[in-house]
């Protein structure tokens, strides 16, 4: 008998209640029974052509129908050994990967990505099955065996251990060279770490992945700033070769009355209580500037703050950049959101923040970018009263690590430069993540990394 | 290899750590020493004694564990071309008074302002002054070729407030937490650029920084207070 299409009923992962979850910084998402997910596997078709559907969609090529199939057979761990042959980390990206613009947006049910054309059901929730399965195994406490192959003799520098820099360790480290990962802060991560709350993604996970790192032998050199603690040439010196992946995560500022106090990056705010569990005061309320996941994240953080939280952002929502579900997650918890709102102003008193001076505008012609060009609507100046303001507009480059050797290359912003296999202008550094694509997603800069790696390995060989 | 020093009822404390275990860092550069399951950071400036890099910690935080200690961070001094400086400060400056003095062979006086316990303690030759007005006075008399000022923000401005003819470079004292270039919290607007003392500093030309726009957060605002 052929296989009844479900459509429609897609499991929906459990929540918290809005009500509950402003008061904590624990995850609201609170992941799919085995029930669920058995039920929700089951929905998959299982198409013959899914290289050119969901496996295209997804950046890292995870074998879709693959691991969900040995769900539908009970077989987590090998569920979960097809998920890593291409993405190492089924928790994490199974929580922060936008699925809808990825994997799932191209599911058969949802989007006929072959014939272009919409379908008329609901994707198969392949992030919440992932996470699903990467969750089983962390907490059932199963051991996958992650054998390296036997030592080369060669040494790698990573610097960063960011999704990037950790996509390379993996593969290198499996490759059998010994890898060394010079990071900044005191843990790995990244902006998974210091960035993404722990409403979002647990840091319980992030430890989980440390620890199988150590297992593989990575060696982490935690505290160390390249380009201060110790420069960029010396290890280029000492290392066999070199990977960058120092991100592009320098907070940005930029309108009148920025230097004002209560002015903040979205990353001090984030990295002060992700990383460092502060209590970032922002007064009674805060406006946020911005679309993206860093002004969503900067709202769950302020709503959890007790603060009330205004996110102010030139487009709509449908042009955002953020997770559509995230804007309704936020607005559930007491956010107001100010769509098609341009900041023109900072106002202060005695130093200090006020209020933010903000235009409305509309769609215009449509852009480079091919979205409609927001444009001012004339007369609409408004003034939003607040303590605070929270820059949530994109980051920039940090050139630390690399800014000493002018042989290698820089782009026009001031990330890296580097050909299709990751080489930069200088042989034996590489470059990968955001710090060469100016901020992207998780999956990507994990893509990257393990992809770079193969070239590294490569290039290993080659130089015995 | 970290042992934790304290001075029973003063306002600071040493973290000592054998040589060996920590990078060996450049004239002017600081360490941020991380406590805490939360790697709550204190930006401090290294000296020598014996074999152990010396850190000294002003905090009434109860700390009982270093977790992490990262650096060596920010730019080095560079005092080259400099043969007779001052250096200003009060309590607070004194280990980035040792770590310039250990590092060169220049003649640095030291001028202090309050309290010298700590500069007792680690044994430095100081003169204590009661105003700044002194540090003019002296500029005049003897010929130092540069004035160096640490501590609190207070002091590198009182010196810039006094106009005098001598350059005069200040260590910044800003909220510092990834030490990375990352966050943006130690923003220091230098001729009218933003840089980040954290990576960029922690030494400007103290005539180029706009002090009023130094973020000092108020728990910081407090304890210059209190001190
Ligand atoms: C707030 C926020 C939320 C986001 N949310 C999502 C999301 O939900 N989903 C998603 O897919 N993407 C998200 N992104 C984007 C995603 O996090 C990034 O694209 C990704 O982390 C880039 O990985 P990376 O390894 O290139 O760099 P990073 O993650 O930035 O890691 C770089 C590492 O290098 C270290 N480093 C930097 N300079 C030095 C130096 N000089 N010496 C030593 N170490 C150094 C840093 O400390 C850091 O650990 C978000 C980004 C932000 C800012
Ligand atoms: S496109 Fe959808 S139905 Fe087809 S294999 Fe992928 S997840 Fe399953």
């Amino acid at each position: 008998m052929p296989k009844k299409i479900r459509y429609f009923d897609r499991n929906k992962e459990p929540f918290l209640s809005p009500e509950e979850r402003v008061k904590t910084f624990k995850e609201y998402a609170l992941g799919f029974s085995v029930s669920m997910a058995i039920d929700e596997a089951n929905r998959c078709l299982f198409c013959k052509d899914a290289e050119k559907r969901c496996i295209k969609g997804c950046p890292i090529h995870v074998d879709i129908p693959g691991f969900i199939k040995k769900i539908t057979e009970g077989d987590l761990v090998g569920a979960y050994k097809k998920i890593i042959e291409t993405d190492i980390f089924p928790s994490i990206c199974g929580r922060v990967c936008p699925q809808e613009r990825q994997c799932e947006g191209s599911c058969i049910l949802y989007y006929d990505t072959v014939r272009d054309r919409k379908n008329k059901g609901l994707p198969v929730s392949i992030g919440a099955l992932e996470k699903f399965v990467g969750d089983f195994i962390r907490i059932s406490g199963i051991e996958i065996e992650e054998i390296p192959d036997p030592p080369t003799g060669k040494r790698v520098a990573i610097i960063g251990a960011g999704p990037a820099g950790l996509g390379c360790a993996y593969d290198l480290a499996m490759k059998g060279h010994k890898v060394y990962v010079y990071e900044a802060l005191p843990k790995i991560g990244g902006v998974m770490t210091y960035g993404i709350p722990s409403a979002r993604l647990s840091k319980e996970i992030i430890d989980y992945e440390y620890e199988r790192f150590r297992k593989l032998g990575v060696e982490f050199i935690f505290g160390c700033v390249v380009g201060r603690s110790i420069s960029l040439r010396e290890i280029i010196n000492e290392y066999d070769a070199v990977f960058i992946a120092s991100g592009y995560g320098r907070g940005r500022l930029g309108l009148k009355g920025d230097d004002l106090e209560g002015v903040y990056s979205a990353i001090e705010v984030l990295m002060r209580v992700n990383l460092f569990g502060e209590k970032v005061n922002l007064g009674k309320k805060t406006v946020i500037i911005g679309g993206g996941f860093t002004a969503i994240d900067a709202a769950i953080t302020a709503l959890r703050l007790g603060v009330e939280t205004h996110v102010v952002y030139r487009r709509t929502r449908e042009t955002s950049s953020a997770r559509q579900e995230e804007w309704d997650h936020i607005k559930e918890e007491g956010a107001f959101i100010h769509w098609l709102t341009q900041p023109i102003e900072i106002l202060g008193e005695e130093g200090k923040v006020k209020g933010i001076k903000c235009i409305k505008m509309t769609l215009g012609e449509k852009d480079e970018s091919g979205r409609p060009r927001p444009v001012p609507v004339p007369n609409s100046e408004h003034i939003i009263d607040c303590d605070s303001v929270i820059f949530a507009i994109g980051q920039d480059p940090n050139p630390v690590s690399y800014e000493d050797v002018p042989e290698i290359k820089r782009d026009k912003w001031g990330g890296i430069m580097v050909n299709e296999r990751y080489e930069t202008t200088l042989r034996g550094v590489f470059a990968g993540g955001d710090v060469i694509s100016g901020g992207d997603t998780v999956v990507r800069a994990l893509a990257q990394g393990r992809e770079a790696a193969k070239f590294i390995h490569e290039y290993l060989m080659e130089s015995k | 290899m970290v042992r934790i020093e304290r001075r029973e009822g003063k306002g600071w404390f040493f973290i000592k750590v054998d040589k060996g275990n920590i990078p060996e860092w450049k004239r002017g550069q600081y360490f941020i020493i991380r406590y805490g399951e939360n790697y709550k950071g204190i930006p401090s400036f290294p000296f020598q004694i014996g074999d152990e890099a010396t850190f000294v910690i002003h905090s009434e935080e109860k700390i009982e564990e270093i977790t992490n200690i990262e650096g060596p961070c920010g730019k080095p001094l560079n005092l080259s071309g400099y043969t007779r400086i001052l250096f200003v400060c009060n309590e607070k400056g004194i280990p980035a008074f040792i770590n310039i003095k250990q590092k060169g062979k220049e003649h640095i006086d030291l001028f202090m302002l309050g309290s010298t316990e700590l500069g007792e303690e680690l044994g430095v030759n100081y003169r204590l002054i009661r105003s700044l007005e002194e540090v003019k006075e002296e500029a005049h008399k003897s010929n130092y070729d540069l004035i160096i000022s640490a501590g609190d923000n207070e002091i590198s401005k009182g010196i810039l407030d006094l106009n005098i003819p001598v350059e005069h470079v200040a260590c910044v004292d800003t909220p510092i937490r990834d030490g990375a270039g990352l966050c943006l919290i130690c923003r220091v607007y230098v001729k009218g650029k933003m840089k980040l003392n954290c990576v960029d500093g922690r030494w400007f030309i103290a005539g180029d920084i706009d002090w009023d726009k130094l973020k000092v957060s108020k728990e910081e605002k407090v304890g210059c207070l209190r001190r």
